[in-house]
């Protein structure tokens, strides 16, 4: 997150400053593909560019700090999934011991041959294995930064719901993770 | 296999309450969570090589939102209704109100207010135009936030339609007062480019 030099960034963006959209283009894009990659895996860049195109045309009339932002960009990016998963038909699931996120998990990344670490390919190939609500909500938690209530309304559950939901998925997450063995 | 609720939390939600909170966990939390917390900060990190795709498009789409005479751009001062409206609608509608524009006389006869009212008034939301009605005192209802966009008062007179001004001092509008949440496109619409406004003020 851009943080305190974000009102100033938008507000230049809003006024039509290219290098304060790209700023906060490069700053929310790998979060916003990575959740896409989750929710939405056949089209991730497709719908994050359906989203960016309506965050264009929406970007003066946004008002709010940068969590709001977020929160924004993140209902349409949810809405543009929706409409590409209707269009598409439902999105099968995958079981976690046919996606190959276990042996992902075992395999050593290329950019980590010293250190075992869990790349971030097999973190996400381990949350699209997740029931679609339960790895939703972590990303939306966790990696896009927002906090229980704008989940909630993103997702249209209770705050209570979306904390269940959110658990159950880390724990799944958390026995993935101490089934391969990899550790720090 | 999770606990009944009714003999308590589970032992273990303290700390993935943690996780999801973004926090940095215990030393003596299981390695397990430990270390599935580390692979989801991982997500949240900057872009990797390979990570930006798309920026290209982004931008032109953001640089042909800002230029002057961009039908989004123009769109995107008069509602929150035509903001929804499709690309491909505001395109054609424009292609329609230019066919009606030169029946009549030309675009330019939009810009000058020439336009019979309801066809006027279509080219005013549309195209950003004066409006069909002026005022009591003779000039063009010019909505505040041209003005404010523009820091000319109604009446004053700017640059014609094809001139091609550089962009400066472009004043913002004042936002919603609800934070958070897009604003409803007031009519006359937001900060933009002073080049369109100046076809206003005529």
């Amino acid at each position: 997150m851009l943080g305190p030099a974000f009102p100033a960034t938008l507000a230049d963006a809003q006024g039509g400053d290219e290098l304060a959209f790209a700023a906060i283009f490069r700053d929310v894009q790998p979060v916003l593909l990575r959740y896409l990659h989750v929710i939405a895996p056949a089209a991730a860049e497709d719908v994050a560019a359906e989203t960016w195109l309506q965050v264009v045309a929406g970007l003066t009339g946004f008002s709010g700090e940068e969590r709001a932002f977020r929160a924004w960009l993140f209902t349409i990016a949810r809405h543009r999934a929706a409409d590409w998963g209707r269009a598409r038909g439902r999105r099968p699931t995958v079981p976690l011991v046919d996606s190959g996120a276990i042996e992902m998990l075992l395999a050593p990344d290329t950019a980590d041959v010293v250190i075992e670490r869990i790349s971030t390919r097999a973190v996400l190939s381990a949350l699209a294995t997740l029931p679609r609500d339960q790895g939703e909500i972590i990303m939306l938690r966790v990696v896009a930064g927002l906090d229980a209530a704008d989940v909630a309304r993103i997702v249209g559950k209770s705050s209570g719901a979306v904390r269940v939901a959110a658990h159950r998925g880390l724990r799944r997450l958390a026995d993935v993770v101490d089934r391969s063995g990899v550790t720090l | 296999m999770p606990l009944p609720s009714w003999l308590g939390p589970e032992p273990d939600e303290p700390l993935l309450d943690m996780v999801l909170a973004g926090q940095t966990l215990p030393g003596d939390a299981p390695q397990g969570i430990v270390t599935m917390a580390d692979g989801l900060a991982n997500l949240a990190a900057p872009a990797g090589p390979g990570e930006l795709p798309g920026e290209a498009a982004a931008l032109t789409a953001f640089k042909r939102s800002v230029s002057p005479g961009s039908l989004s751009a123009v769109a995107g001062t008069a509602g929150t209704r035509r903001r929804r409206v499709a690309a491909g609608g505001r395109v054609r509608l424009a292609a329609v109100l230019a066919a009606v524009g030169v029946v009549l006389g030309g675009t330019a006869a939009a810009y000058a207010g020439a336009l019979p009212a309801p066809v006027q008034e279509l080219a005013h939301h549309v195209l950003g135009a004066p409006a069909a009605r002026h005022s009591s005192d003779g000039h063009p209802r010019t909505p505040p936030s041209h003005a404010a966009r523009t820091g000319r008062q109604p009446g004053e007179r700017g640059r014609g339609p094809l001139e091609n001004a550089a962009p400066h001092g472009i004043a913002k509008n004042a936002h919603s007062a609800h934070p958070g949440k897009p604003v409803r496109q007031r009519h006359g619409g937001h900060g933009r480019n002073p080049k369109k406004s100046s076809r206003l003020n005529r």
